[in-house]
């Protein structure tokens, strides 16, 4: 209602009314947009919905709650009996067109009446959804098996219900020139850095798109301005009991409506080697499930390529070593070969995602058997390659963020094909490279390397140890929080 | 409001930054020694006084990881008060390649274990040079983000 510059007010007449709407909404030609006429106390209304974004039972419930208006006697005041007689805890008013089409297709009710230049406005949606669910992505043990659905108004919720600070904020705007999407800005007064919100809102106004169809990720692209690198800006989860957690630490949430995937940032690299699965154990296993990670991560993205670099150059091996390497004879060379498993995994694994379950086992056979038993068996690939190979997949697997995963593959390939061109030097300034890559990037204006550089020692401690709760009295810098110290007030 | 609650003072900082910081380079060194990617370990720098056998055990490697760390910590206080006014990460990377130029061309005749630079292997002079690299861009850019945290926090 901020600008109504450019909008078109409602007519008194209701015939005009009518008119201008079934123009712009194509009703009779869309079938799923319903008008429905009736006459109460001598006034005609005018009930337009969506089929099936609204309740029936509710329309009905206030069809007859009007209609008994007609059985009494006749009013003075229409317009204020009929306010009275709506069965419903939100009604608005809109005055303009836009306003009132907008409304009607997120699935509200929109009433005109005769002789008035507003609309009541009555919330009866109701969306086809599902019920929250455990996220597939980030399954715990132990721990809420609830999870955010596709519905923002569950996802709020389902925070809420985490978060019952009064000063918990939820900022909702529509984004999309043809979709109109909601979008929600969560984040809690007081905690998160007021700048930070500033530029996250200024952000999604700015927005000019069509539709966002692909929710969440759209809206990271135009957020963090990803252009073409590889690595995730921002941290997603499903998981409400994680969001909740962020926000306490400061950092603000972004949901997309129609997506289960809420974004959290400002992110940093580290924030997506870490799981909910660690806080719900004691401490002492949470930091040892952390350093088992770290070291799976490292060794997944490093023990290929290093082996190859070793293959080729064996005179590298340090003595009590020497042992490494392909023994067997092997026709392909083997850096043919390593590009040959990375590409196959990789096509295994889209192959994978959208095989039906009955085919899945089918699926698996022919991997397991054919490609590695028959290719080994006819030489087409070493032993070692396969062990290594699929060394290499395990640790991509433990990572707890899906897109941080095959972004560490992408890593990995960049590494082979070094190594595979210029060995040793390859190597070494391929990874130079690709760290001051690393250390350059900024998600939001956060260094994507905090805190291991910029170097925080402090919040260093925290990522390698995963402390006690009641030892945790500050929240880190990184959301650059505007209270330090937790539990504060 | 205790808002410093638990933070670093600034030497403090400094003095763990530098310390990280030589641990880390050191140890990447010793690593990159054993795989061949250098010729010398951290141990060259003792080349200064003995040239014995000692140079390439263990312990001399992991002596010559705390001193290094040591020698850091003096670095990173350098660098805090000469050349942390520019506020760009690129001036860590020359820090630290100027840092090479010191050792291997400037120092180079008086550490006996380190050949000239055009008699080393690629790899080596390579290795060597990114590791320097990276150890000046953790320290310049660590000082540099940290005094900008600090300068926001006194606005505050």
């Amino acid at each position: 209602m901020s600008e109504t510059k450019n909008k078109q007010p409602l007519y008194e007449k209701l015939e005009a009314n009518k008119k201008e709407m079934i123009d712009r909404l194509g009703i009779g030609t869309t079938f799923d947009v319903g008008i429905r006429s009736f006459q109460i106390c001598g006034r005609e209304l005018q009930l337009y919905f969506v089929q099936g974004l609204v309740e029936d039972r509710h329309i009905i419930e206030i069809l007859e709650q009007l209609m008994r208006l007609d059985d009494e006697q006749a009013p003075r005041n229409v317009q204020k009996a009929v306010e009275e007689r709506l069965p419903d805890v939100q009604v608005e008013y809109k005055e303009t067109f836009e306003d009132c089409i907008t409304e009607l297709l997120s699935g509200l009710l929109v009433i005109f009446m005769e002789g008035k230049d507003e609309a009541f406005i009555i919330d009866v949606r109701f969306y086809p959804g599902r019920t929250p669910e455990e996220p597939d992505t980030e399954k715990v043990v132990r721990g809420s098996r609830d999870g955010y659905t596709e519905n923002i108004i569950e996802n709020t919720a389902l925070t809420r219900r985490r978060v019952r600070d009064e000063r918990l904020r939820n900022e909702i705007m529509r984004v999309g020139r043809r979709s109109q999407t909601d979008i929600c800005v969560s984040y809690i007064d007081g905690v998160a850095d007021p700048d930070l919100v500033d530029i996250i809102k200024k952000e999604l106004e700015a927005i000019d798109v069509d539709g966002l169809t692909m929710a969440d990720k759209t809206v990271e692209e135009f957020l963090v301005k990803q252009g073409y690198t590889p690595f995730p800006l921002v941290r997603f989860t499903e998981r409400p009991d994680a969001g909740a957690q962020h926000l306490f630490e400061g950092h603000v949430l972004i949901m997309v409506d129609a997506s289960p995937s809420v974004i959290i940032t400002p992110t940093t690299l580290f924030h997506h080697i870490q799981h909910a699965e660690e806080h719900r154990q004691a401490p002492a296993v949470g930091t040892y499930l952390r350093w088992i990670r770290f070291f799976g991560m490292i060794a997944s993205l490093l023990i290929v390529p290093l082996w190859l670099l070793f293959v080729l150059a064996p005179d590298m091996l340090p003595a009590g070593l020497e042992y490494i390497g392909p023994e067997d004879e092997h026709n392909v060379p083997i850096f043919v070969q390593l590009i040959f498993a990375e590409v196959g995994l990789e096509l295994l694994r889209m192959a994978a995602i959208h095989t039906p379950d009955p085919l899945a086992t089918a699926l698996g056979l022919v991997a397991a058997l054919l490609i590695g038993e028959i290719a080994m068996e006819v030489g087409l690939f070493s032993a070692e390659v396969i062990l290594y190979a699929a060394l290499g997949v395990i640790g991509t697997y433990a990572t707890p963020s899906y897109e941080f995963s095959v972004s560490m593959k992408m890593m990995r390939l960049f590494f082979i094909f070094m190594i595979g061109f210029f060995q040793a030097p390859g190597f070494v300034v391929g990874a130079t490279l690709l760290f001051i890559w690393l250390v350059s990037i900024k998600s939001l204006n956060k260094p994507y390397l905090w805190p291991f550089l910029p170097f925080d020692p402090l919040a260093m401690r925290d990522l390698f140890v995963r402390r006690a709760v009641p030892n945790e009295k500050v929240r880190l810098r990184i959301a650059n929080p505007k209270n330090r110290v937790k539990q504060g007030s | 409001m205790k808002t410093t609650a638990q933070a670093l003072s600034y030497p403090a900082y400094l003095a763990v930054l530098g310390l990280t910081a030589g641990l880390l380079a050191g140890v990447t060194g010793w690593v990159a020694e054993v795989f061949s990617f250098v010729q010398a370990g951290p141990a060259f720098i003792f080349s200064w006084f003995t040239s014995s056998s000692w140079l390439s055990t263990p312990h001399a490697q992991a002596a010559a990881v705390l001193v290094i760390a040591v020698l850091s910590i003096v670095v990173s206080f350098i660098y805090a008060y000469l050349l942390a006014f520019i506020q760009h990460m690129f001036a860590g990377i020359l820090f630290g390649a100027a840092l090479w130029l010191l050792v291997y061309y400037g120092l180079n005749p008086w550490l006996t274990q380190l050949h000239p630079v055009p008699a080393m292997h690629p790899t080596t002079v390579l290795s060597t040079l990114s590791i320097f690299i990276l150890y000046g861009l953790f320290i310049g850019y660590s000082i540099i983000y940290e005094n900008e945290l600090r300068r926001q926090q006194k606005k505050a």
